[in-house]
């Protein structure tokens, strides 16, 4: 079957004609912002019931969530609590700091 | 009883429940007024945030930063001061308001960090959760310790009251 004569070419001619320089790319990509994680670590004087407290105060977790991530530092020495961008990783890191929380960002970049 | 979700509920007036001994009030509030001076002493302990490994500290951030953390610990140890200045502290029930407690509570977390990183500091983490024979340790120590446990069960008890969905399951 012949495609219809309005079809559009699927191979630009550019392609097509070695005369024919390909044009520079002008569209400018959407720079990507890397995403920070905000991390707690563990210590030995901060009490569990204190820390799912925290998690939902600053976060706004459910009850369950908080206390998931409250076990795995815990358990594991430290949880990434939350990941985005930059700004508001400082303003959650602040945060935990005003309630004693050993707390840092990392970036993804 | 369901699962409790979203933002923690605001509870009505809170008690400071504690009950012990008067003594212990004036090791308290000598404890929190060396918790002050430590912070005065050493702001440059409050630390900000890592920024990116290459890049320079920004100054400004530093300073906002370390400034607004050591006013809130101020305004929360002062909040712990006026409790622990309150004959009555352990010896009857006290109302507390929530924003007030949550501040009770920080204070707490702040003096007893303080008494982890000074007195207490040889001690291994059982031993800082409880599992010692107190009487082993230095005079000044075990009232340290004391307060240490003290504090911890004010920190434990308002929180409960203002937020019983963070107890462990």
């Amino acid at each position: 079957m012949n495609p219809p004569a309005q079809w559009p070419r699927l191979i630009p001619a550019a392609a097509t004609s070695p005369h024919v320089a390909p044009r520079p790319r002008t569209r400018t990509e959407p720079a990507v912002e890397p995403s920070w994680d905000v991390i707690v670590l563990d210590d030995d004087v901060n009490l569990m019931t204190y820390v799912v407290h925290v998690f939902r105060r600053v976060f706004g977790y459910e009850a369950a969530r908080a206390r998931q991530l409250m076990l795995e530092v815990h358990q594991e020495g430290r949880s990434v609590v939350w990941t985005g961008a930059r700004e508001a990783a400082e303003h959650y890191v602040h945060a935990l700091h005003q309630w004693h929380l050993r707390a840092k960002m990392e970036s993804h970049a | 009883m369901p699962e409790q979700s979203g933002p923690v509920p605001s509870p009505g007036v809170l008690r400071v429940r504690l009950r012990f001994s008067p003594l212990l009030r004036g090791v308290l509030l000598d404890l929190i007024q060396r918790v002050d001076n430590a912070r005065a002493a050493a702001p440059e302990e409050i630390t900000p945030p890592s920024g990116l490994p290459d890049e320079p500290p920004d100054p400004d951030l530093q300073a906002a930063w370390a400034d607004s953390l050591r006013e809130r610990a101020g305004f929360d140890t002062d909040a712990l001061q006026a409790l622990a200045a309150n004959p009555q502290f352990g010896q009857a029930d006290l109302p507390v308001a929530p924003p007030a407690a949550e501040a009770l509570a920080r204070a707490s977390v702040q003096v007893r960090l303080h008494l982890r990183e000074t007195l207490l500091r040889d001690l291994t983490t059982p031993e800082a959760q409880g599992e010692i024979d107190v009487f082993r340790l230095p005079s000044a120590e075990q009232q340290g310790y004391a307060c240490f446990r003290l504090l911890a069960h004010l920190e434990e008890d308002l929180i409960q009251q203002l937020d019983p969905g963070a107890r462990p399951a």
